[in-house]
């Protein structure tokens, strides 16, 4: 299929339009973005789920054994309802957070009308990573880890980082990572493609450049930065492009 | 092990390079969705980054009213600062004549720009009872400008933000609130009037805060125009240059003072 629509780019950034190309972009909001096609949850981990089932199915377990009396059987159903809320504190985030591939963009954050969009000619399809042990990432990258990018809710283990145009607050430069926490990265990755070809970007093969340059974060300190910045008069890479270092 | 210097910690950059353009788009972007707070300097902090000897963009109050030789160590004192703060490096280029480059935070360079290359500046200047101060916005591109207020004793704040957002800001900034009266007043004077001091404008003098706006094309100084807007507990007052050379003073009501901050940034 042949590319119909061109990529932003920032070749000279002294021309008069780019700013008022970038602030366009910036400016685009959730409608513009057109129809939700496919959205992903930072659900956690099925390790996640393994670690909670382990704390609260033995105590929901002892709650529902015969107690001697009802009194006791309160005390332990009061205990287990709390364990349970706590764990619920974990979980619920990634019930909220969304990421909504549409037809023109992504649209990402908790709310409907979220402001945090990166249409599809910001994204660059060869700055495309598989993350693994995702939470890890914000140790190695000089951004807060409480960063609105990072959108891992709290148990997620893996994710798809993308680079796109900055709406939560640029700082180097106009595009930054966002990272995507989902139980199926490749999947993100493949609606992704999907909605960009269809709406005209040269992105065929992206989800697969994505598997190719996975990374696992690591606790000490790694020895290539995961993900590297684009500065604003960077190229695109696009999916032929020369492969992340 | 080799410790990193200032400049491998905080990556300056020369006046001229492509970093500080790019730092300005950057900031551009980031500015459109909600204002930008670009931070607080001091008067001589200013004038060093932009070099004395230069035109002032904006007043400074503090600065300028040192003597020469005041000036000089203020000045110093302020870059070895900024240079303390890793935002500021001059490396000498002839010991002889001493003459040299600097290089700084992309940041503080694109938003000397920004004041810089501009094709439209309003400035404001707010007297009250006792002290005066200003607000002194750039155009940029993009519909956003930059807003310069300068406090009495010399440090001025920067923001970055659309025209809506600087009309509402500066509206407030002026004294207009909700909750004053709209006063019954619309006169037209001449200048000579005006300067006598009528009757008419007893209610305008009697407001506590003075704002005169001065809106000005760069390269074009038959294009300027003046207001004024004139706020105290008995309401707001506008005053507007008619045609044939008189003065027009009417009451406003907040909405109005707005619409007339509105107008001089060309805010829809």
């Amino acid at each position: 299929m042949n590319a119909r629509r061109r990529f932003l780019e920032v070749p000279d950034p002294r021309a008069r339009d780019v700013v008022d190309e970038v602030a366009r972009l910036a400016r685009q909001d959730r409608r513009a973005q057109g129809a939700v096609l496919a959205t992903f949850r930072p659900w956690p981990g099925n390790l996640s789920w393994l670690v909670l089932a382990a704390l609260l199915l033995p105590m929901a377990a002892y709650a529902a054994t015969a107690a001697p009396d009802w009194e006791e059987l309160l005390v332990r159903a009061t205990i287990t309802a709390i364990a349970a809320c706590s764990a619920a504190v974990f979980v619920v985030p990634s019930l909220f957070d969304r990421h909504r591939v549409c037809e023109h963009g992504l649209v990402l954050g908790f709310r409907g009308r979220s402001r945090y969009v990166v249409p599809w000619s910001t994204l660059d399809p060869g700055r495309v990573r598989v993350v693994h042990r995702a939470p890890l990432i914000g140790r190695h990258r000089d951004e807060s880890p409480s960063s609105p990018h990072y959108r891992t809710g709290l148990l997620t283990t893996r994710a798809l980082a993308v680079n796109g145009l900055d709406t939560a607050g640029a700082h180097r430069s106009p595009f930054t990572w966002w990272v995507l926490g989902t139980r199926r990265p490749q999947r993100l990755a493949e609606a992704i493609e999907a909605a960009m070809v269809a709406d005209g970007y040269a992105a065929q093969g992206l989800a697969e450049r994505a598997r190719r340059q996975a990374v696992v974060a690591r606790w000490g300190r790694p020895a290539r930065e995961p993900l590297p910045e684009r500065a604003a008069t960077d190229p695109v890479l696009g999916v032929d492009g020369p492969p992340l270092p | 092990m080799t410790a990193p210097t200032v400049a491998d910690v905080f990556d300056l950059a020369g006046p001229a390079s492509r970093t500080v353009v790019e730092a300005r788009l950057t900031l551009c972007a980031a500015a459109v969705d909600a204002p930008l707070d670009l931070g607080s300097y001091t008067d001589e902090e200013l004038v060093g980054l932009d070099g004395p000897g230069g035109t002032p963009s904006a007043p400074s109050p503090w600065y300028s009213s040192l003597s020469e030789a005041e000036q000089r160590t203020a000045l110093t004192a302020a870059l070895r600062g900024l240079t303390a703060r890793g935002a500021y490096r001059a490396e000498p280029v002839d010991e002889a004549t001493g003459a040299f480059v600097f290089r700084a935070l992309p940041d503080v360079l694109a938003l000397l720009t920004m004041r810089r290359h501009t094709d439209r500046v309003v400035v404001a200047e707010r007297r009250g009872a006792a002290r005066c101060d200003w607000a002194v916005l750039y155009q940029q591109r993009a519909g956003l400008w930059l807003v310069e207020r300068v406090d009495h004793v010399g440090v001025h704040e920067f923001v970055l933000c659309t025209a809506e957002e600087a009309a509402r800001a500066l509206t407030a900034w002026s004294g207009a609130h909700g909750e004053l009266p709209v006063p019954e007043l619309d006169v037209l004077l001449d200048r000579e009037q005006v300067a006598a001091g009528p009757q008419e404008l007893e209610p305008v003098h009697r407001c506590t805060l003075a704002v005169t706006l001065t809106r000005l094309r760069v390269g074009d100084p038959g294009a300027e125009e003046s207001s004024g807007v004139f706020t105290g507990p008995g309401g707001c007052f506008v005053s507007t240059a008619a045609p044939g050379g008189g003065v027009v003073y009417r009451g406003a009501s907040p909405e109005t003072v707005l619409a007339h901050w509105r107008d001089a940034l060309g805010a829809s």
